[in-house]
């Protein structure tokens, strides 16, 4: 149906109408503009930093998963090369490894060997005379001797070198010391078996070569203070010994 | 020469505006406001509505004056949002269904001579129910097929021709009355 008079005159003059609006009408609009201008500007920062914050993600995590690939290629190369050449060097370098493993273990534990020796010797010694104070005294200097052999045994190649100047005082000493030792022996004699007696005297000869060797040689290497010190001692523990034998008596 | 310098002035004016130029964006609104008032006004009977309809179908105009290609007149883009704007408000506000009868009869329609006031206009239409209206509006003023009015309003194409026939049994009706209405007045003036 065709739109008839009516309608076409109804079109005509509703196009042609104007109906004014109010003033208030345009404050309104300026109004709601601003308010989707500040909007607008707000939202840009967040969404630039939105942005921001993905690119960077993505670039740590690509950055990740690139080092993450890299790092799984080159044992893969390794892997092709490894069992043709780096075997045998390996089953190569393992018995080296392990002879010099025992030879430094082997050395200290020589060292130890001996170490727990003359301390077996010393303790011995503390069994047999631990009834006499002096002669505990003397097992105290005996250790620390024992200490200076170990002293000595680093440095033997040195003290090889000047073994003819050594030798001298060493002979003296154990003289000395063995007439020293026998008054003890004797003492303890007084109060032991006959068979301690012959065990210490077969004991006593080789306690004497170590200790005494090894005081010698801590004597060359002693300075003057720590020598004079160690005289000071000495004799105060041979005027201690006298006179408990003097008590004793 | 003169069309060419409008057609310039006016393209000027909107790139102002989309730059958010209030001058120029109160320029384009004091130009049309007016006659886009009148359209809202045919749609809505309240003329405060009317005015807040065409101040949001406005804010849409300058928000979306980026998206506007240049193609066509500036006035029939701007028309087209405010009756989208009053539509969805009627659909929105007012809550209007549509009733689906599909068999509907084209009344005759009798040739009124008399001329009408434009305030007897808007009383006529007025007075015709909110689906009748924007029927009657679109198809007639606006000049839409029926298909496109039943996409613009959900319905379909036999309800938008039941709703303008309606419409237009009703319009007559009202005419005959205004007139017969007119006529008792000037008798009893006589």
């Amino acid at each position: 149906m065709e739109p008839n008079n009516m309608e076409n005159q109804i079109k005509e003059k509703l196009n042609s109408r104007e109906i004014q609006p109010s003033t208030q009408a345009w404050d309104r609009l300026d109004a709601m503009l601003t308010v989707a201008e500040e909007k607008k500007t707000k939202r840009f920062p967040f969404w630039f930093i939105g942005v921001a914050a993905s690119v960077l993600v993505l670039l740590t995590v690509g950055l990740f998963i690139f080092n993450q690939e890299k790092s799984i290629s080159i044992p893969n190369n390794e892997i092709v090369v490894m069992p043709k050449n780096q075997e045998p060097k390996i089953n190569d370098e393992l018995p080296i490894t392990n002879e010099n493993q025992v030879a430094t273990t082997n050395n200290p534990s020589k060292i130890k060997n001996q170490k727990s020796a003359i301390s077996n010797q010393g303790v011995s010694i503390i069994n047999q005379k631990s009834n006499q104070n002096s002669i505990i005294n003397r097992d105290k200097e005996i250790e620390y001797l024992v200490a200076g052999d170990v002293a000595a045994v680093k440095d033997i190649p040195k003290v090889n070198s000047t073994e003819p100047i050594v030798v001298q005082p060493r002979k003296e000493l154990v003289q000395k010391k063995s007439t020293y030792v026998d008054v003890d022996a004797l003492l303890a004699s007084a109060e032991n078996s006959s068979k301690s007696q012959t065990k210490l005297k077969s004991e006593k000869i080789k306690v004497d070569a170590n200790t005494l060797l090894s005081h010698a040689d801590g004597e060359v290497e002693q300075t003057f203070r720590e020598k004079v010190i160690n005289s000071i001692s000495k004799n105060y523990k041979e005027v201690k010994v006298a006179l408990s034998n003097r008590n004793q008596e | 020469m003169k069309v060419i310098n409008l057609h310039q002035e006016e393209k000027e004016l909107i790139e102002l505006a989309v730059e958010n130029n209030r001058h120029a964006q109160q320029k384009i609104y004091s130009k049309f406001s007016p006659k886009m008032l009148s359209i809202c006004r045919q749609y809505i009977k309240d003329i405060h509505e009317a005015e807040d309809i065409m101040i949001t179908a406005f804010m849409k105009v300058f928000t979306n004056l980026k998206n506007f290609k240049h193609e066509g007149s500036f006035e029939g883009w701007i028309r087209r949002i405010m009756i989208n704007e009053c539509i969805s408000f009627i659909r929105v506000q007012k809550k209007v269904k549509f009733l689906e009868d599909e068999d509907f009869t084209e009344g005759k329609v009798n040739n009124i001579e008399s001329q009408l006031s434009i305030e007897d206009i808007q009383f006529l239409i007025d007075s015709l129910p909110d689906g009748y209206k924007m029927v009657f509006n679109l198809y007639c003023i606006e000049g839409y097929k029926h298909h496109e009015i039943a996409a613009m309003l959900g319905i379909n194409e036999g309800t938008s021709k039941s709703q303008l026939s309606h419409a237009r049994r009703i319009l007559q009706q009202n005419v005959t009355k205004l007139k017969n209405y007119e006529m008792s007045i000037k008798k009893n003036n006589q």
